[in-house]
């Protein structure tokens, strides 16, 4: 009886275990696709209401959800604060302290690290630029997470059952 | 926010510890200047004074406080708000308005393209100018511009740091508000550099009276007609006509029945009168009033006011009395 309960939970955690990494992936996937967003709407800001830095990332902060709304509002309060940080080092903070909780990867982050070293400076078009390329940085990363997904997900799925009953075939 | 903070906010943080240290009132502090491989100067008090690594203020040039590449570009962010690129037609002026109104000035290698200024790069010049709201200084002039309960047309020519939005600032605020006998108007202002009402967020952050509207950041002459049409003022305020479309808008604001307030450099009224510009308005007897400030004892010294006949006001009540 004792056996046959320890083999039941074994299977469960582990296509538990196949289950959670496939929705990993698809978190990732949602979650760069709302970072695409947030950036079509950060270059709204800019284009269109030629707004500074810190006014469109409060605006944007107060109309998103979380973790992205903390790390927009916390951008926004540090740079009016204006405690002596320059935008890069507050914005390389608040990607670490902010969206450590995130599904992206290391180099998502990274890249979204790269895009602030060239926000802020020169003028509109360049702005627009930089959002721009970064913008399509991220479909292209979205494309590739999205393929992934689709080839793996099953397989994930799939390998956690599998697996699972194999250890109780070993442990029976 | 006081203005300690309004200023130590938009300085690089060296320097902003370096301030931070010194004895100053900052309401008695006029400018701070930030040159590239230059000494750290202020203006305190109308006295210049290098600022040294101890820190002290000093007359002497060898222990002052050399600014670098760094501290520019660091105080350029922070005056920025860390978004330069929204203030591109300010800096292809020369200038950005920050919080409180204070006028930071800046100037380095410009891009023309044509004959007309595209942009400012390499900036290694910013000269930090303070403003001051200083209430009353209005008291003065403000019988002379008063017709009854009307208020005459006006234009106050001053050189540059003898106090004239200063003084335009305490008379929109003083004809707004009232006093005595006088009820107050609607007065409206087109604070093109946003420094009579240094607005943040589009709220004046000075004291401008309360029947006050202030269009902010809007190019002069089209801020004039629009205030027009939207806010119905009685009277309106403008600071430094500088080009023929404003010329032309004043135009259309005396004949709208608003009385006008505004000011020009200069330093005399045969200054004005030798400006194409405004050569015209003068010779047609526009203004009412023309009120010369000079760099007296102190900011918004009154030199002489005049009639539209340029008859000197002050002259005459002198010797009435």
């Amino acid at each position: 009886m004792l056996k046959m309960i320890g083999v039941l939970l074994v299977v469960t955690a582990s296509t538990g275990l196949g289950f959670s990494v496939s929705r990993d992936l698809k978190l990732r996937i949602d979650q760069l696709h709302y970072l695409r967003k947030l950036m079509l709407m950060l270059q709204g800001e800019i284009k269109y209401v030629k707004a500074p830095l810190p006014e469109a990332f409060a605006s944007i902060g107060r109309r998103i959800r979380e973790p992205f709304q903390a790390f927009f509002a916390g951008v926004a309060q540090d740079m009016d604060h204006c405690e002596g940080e320059t935008f890069q080092e507050i914005w390389d903070r608040r990607i670490r302290e902010d969206l450590r909780e995130t599904r992206l990867t290391k180099t998502d982050l990274e890249s979204l690290r790269h895009m602030g070293e060239n926000i802020g400076y020169l003028d509109h078009e360049m702005q627009l630029g930089t959002l721009g390329l970064y913008t399509e940085q991220l479909e292209n990363e979205i494309h590739a997470a999205e393929k992934v997904f689709g080839s793996k997900s099953r397989i994930y799925h799939c390998l956690g059952v599998m697996g699972g009953i194999f250890i109780a075939i070993l442990i029976l | 926010m006081d203005k300690k903070s309004e200023l130590m906010k938009v300085l690089a943080k060296r320097i902003r510890i370096l301030l931070e240290q010194l004895p100053l009132d900052f309401e008695d502090l006029q400018e701070i200047r930030l040159r590239v491989n230059g000494p750290l100067l202020i203006i305190y008090r109308g006295c210049e004074y290098f600022v040294s690594e101890a820190p002290s203020l000093d007359g002497d040039k060898a222990r002052a406080v050399i600014v670098d590449k760094q501290d520019v570009q660091e105080t350029l962010e922070y005056v920025g708000n860390y978004s330069l690129y929204a203030f591109e037609d300010e800096v292809k002026q020369g200038f950005i308005t920050i919080q409180g109104g204070h006028r930071v000035g800046i100037a380095g290698k410009t891009i023309v393209e044509g004959d007309r200024v595209k942009s400012l790069k390499y900036i290694s010049f910013l000269n930090i100018r303070v403003s001051h709201q200083i209430k009353g200084c209005a008291d003065p002039v403000l019988p002379y511009i008063r017709n009854g309960d009307q208020i005459c047309h006006t234009l106050i020519i001053s050189p540059p740091r003898c106090g004239k939005t200063t003084l335009l600032r305490d008379m929109i605020r003083q004809i707004s508000d009232g006093q005595g006998s006088f009820a107050g108007q609607t007065v409206g202002v087109v604070d093109e550099r946003s420094e009579i009402g240094g607005s943040y967020l589009g709220v004046p952050g000075n004291d401008l009276g309360i029947r006050t509207d202030v269009m902010d950041c809007c190019p002069k002459a089209e801020g004039m007609m629009m205030l027009i049409r939207s806010m119905a003022p009685q009277v309106i305020a403008v600071d430094e006509i500088g080009d023929y479309q404003d010329a032309h808008a004043i135009e259309s604001v005396i004949h709208c029945g608003c009385k006008l307030i505004a000011t020009v450099h200069g330093s005399s009224l045969q200054d004005i009168l030798q400006k194409p510009l405004l050569e015209k308005l003068v010779a047609e007897h526009t203004f009412d009033r023309y009120i010369i400030l000079c760099n007296g004892k102190k900011v918004g010294t009154v030199q002489d006011i005049f009639d539209a006949k340029g008859e000197s006001l002050l002259r005459r009540r002198c010797e009435g009395c």
